[in-house]
């Protein structure tokens, strides 16, 4: 799900491997259990399209360039035209006015609020700093912290000037590294730009304290990745807002076989040096939740954090974690 | 005046106006017009915002990403060029593997 209307996921989907149902042509790739994808930009498409079998969605909940540019003029009846292409901009959220009115009355608000629900949330690329989707967020997940005894929404880290949403999800994550490490054999992005292992080699190289390559060697026999780079060297500023996501067996590294020492996890969710709470040291830990009616529920594990143990208390889980930061409030 | 994507505007922008469409709105905003106070106001706020699109490049590919419908992976990664980052990739493969269903 995104909010940006260019082309930039359409086109990391081609160069995956995957064929475009709607309009691609053939796909020259192996088939594999997802080889289409379908771009979702308008309450139609999503009744219409979003359901097809074995294909990822694509939803662009504020619109898709490519559908607006896909309006054109046919000559013959320019009202048609028109009355096209006004039908289609209901669906473009663009101006103040839209956005304002977004959570309102959009299908895509909806959504939303619907995955935030229900699925583990990971968030890439994305600050946090639309006042509106920010509000979304807070709302859902306030809901929750009020039903499910325990703060998805970390009050806290606001207080620190920081707004900040983790929510860990043991099996999700398992499952997450369990798909990669069974397609690790799917096709590789092409060598356009950088690749995932070019920017492993020059983060590995770049960091002088080591941290980095403690990471990568922690993850080393899955396949792993990581975004950006702001962890924290020396004196050296980090991005004041990132999404950071590590991918690996921690259980199997050599650096959580040693009980005292942190999780690489920390350090990439401790990272934000204007993060304060990162500043006391904290630990993540993690337990099964309690059976319910005879059932074990299983699936939701309690994360919280707390002053540092000097060490993780589940050092088999981890996996995958996702920490979004963006500047709060009152730091505006 | 200057006109829709002429030498000045060239000069300014690495990518000179697109005016494809520019034409069919600039007649749209006409017949809006004379239609004085009669005309539809949903097709008024519809005209002006494809107007600010268009301006913006929403059309254009060197603008909103590349041409992900190109007829081969080599033709896509040409019409990407630089602009895709490791993230794209990142989200694209974890969608191979299927995070990308319908809930």
């Amino acid at each position: 799900m995104t909010p940006n209307f260019d082309l930039l996921l359409e086109g990391a989907y081609r160069l995956a491997g995957f064929r475009d149902r709607t309009l691609g042509p053939e796909n020259p790739l192996p088939p594999t259990m997802f080889s289409d994808y379908v771009r979702i930009t308008s309450p139609a498409e999503f009744f219409s399209e979003g359901k097809a079998h074995r294909t990822a969605v694509l939803i662009k909940m504020h619109g898709c360039a490519r559908t607006y540019r896909d309006v054109k003029p046919n000559g013959s009846n320019e009202r048609e035209w028109r009355e096209a292409l006004r039908d289609y901009l209901r669906s473009m959220v663009f101006t103040y006015r839209e956005i304002q009115n977004w959570r309102e009355d959009s299908w895509a608000a909806d959504f939303l609020r619907t995955l935030l629900r229900t699925r583990t949330v990971v968030f890439a690329g994305y600050s946090l700093q639309d006042p509106v989707v920010h509000d979304t967020f807070r709302t859902v997940y306030e809901e929750m912290a009020r039903i499910r005894r325990f703060a998805w929404y970390y009050p806290a880290m606001q207080d620190a000037g920081w707004t900040c949403w983790s929510v860990v999800v043991e099996l999700a994550l398992r499952r997450m590294v369990a798909a990669l490490w069974k397609n690790r054999c799917s096709p590789a992005p092409p060598e356009t730009g950088r690749t995932l292992g070019s920017l492993r080699a020059s983060k590995a190289a770049e960091n002088s304290s080591g941290q980095i390559e403690k990471l990568w060697a922690a993850a080393c026999d899955v396949p792993t990745v990581l975004f950006q780079s702001p962890c924290q060297t020396g004196t050296k500023e980090v991005a004041p807002h990132a999404v950071q996501i590590q991918l690996g067996g921690f259980e199997s590294g050599a650096a959580t076989q040693n009980a005292r020492t942190p999780s690489p996890l920390l350090h990439l969710a401790l990272a934000g040096k204007r993060c304060s709470v990162a500043s006391h040291g904290l630990a993540q830990t993690a337990e099964p939740t309690r059976p319910r009616n005879g059932r074990n529920r299983g699936c939701l594990r309690r994360t919280h954090f707390g002053p540092a143990h000097g060490r993780v208390h589940s050092p088999r889980s981890a996996g995958v974690f996702a920490l979004a930061l963006g500047r709060g409030d009152r730091k505006r | 005046m200057i006109a829709p994507g002429g030498d000045r505007t060239g000069a300014l922008d690495d990518v000179p106006l697109d005016n494809e469409l520019l034409p069919y709105l600039l007649e749209w905003v006409r017949d809006i017009l004379d239609a004085g106070p009669e005309a539809d106001r949903s097709l008024i706020r519809a005209a002006g915002k494809a107007l600010f699109l268009d301006t913006m490049g929403f059309r254009n590919p060197l603008i909103m990403g590349g041409d992900p419908c190109a007829g081969t992976l080599e033709e896509v990664a040409a019409a990407y060029r630089n602009k895709l980052l490791p993230r794209h990739h990142i989200i694209a493969r974890l969608a191979r593997g299927g995070f990308a269903r319908r809930p």
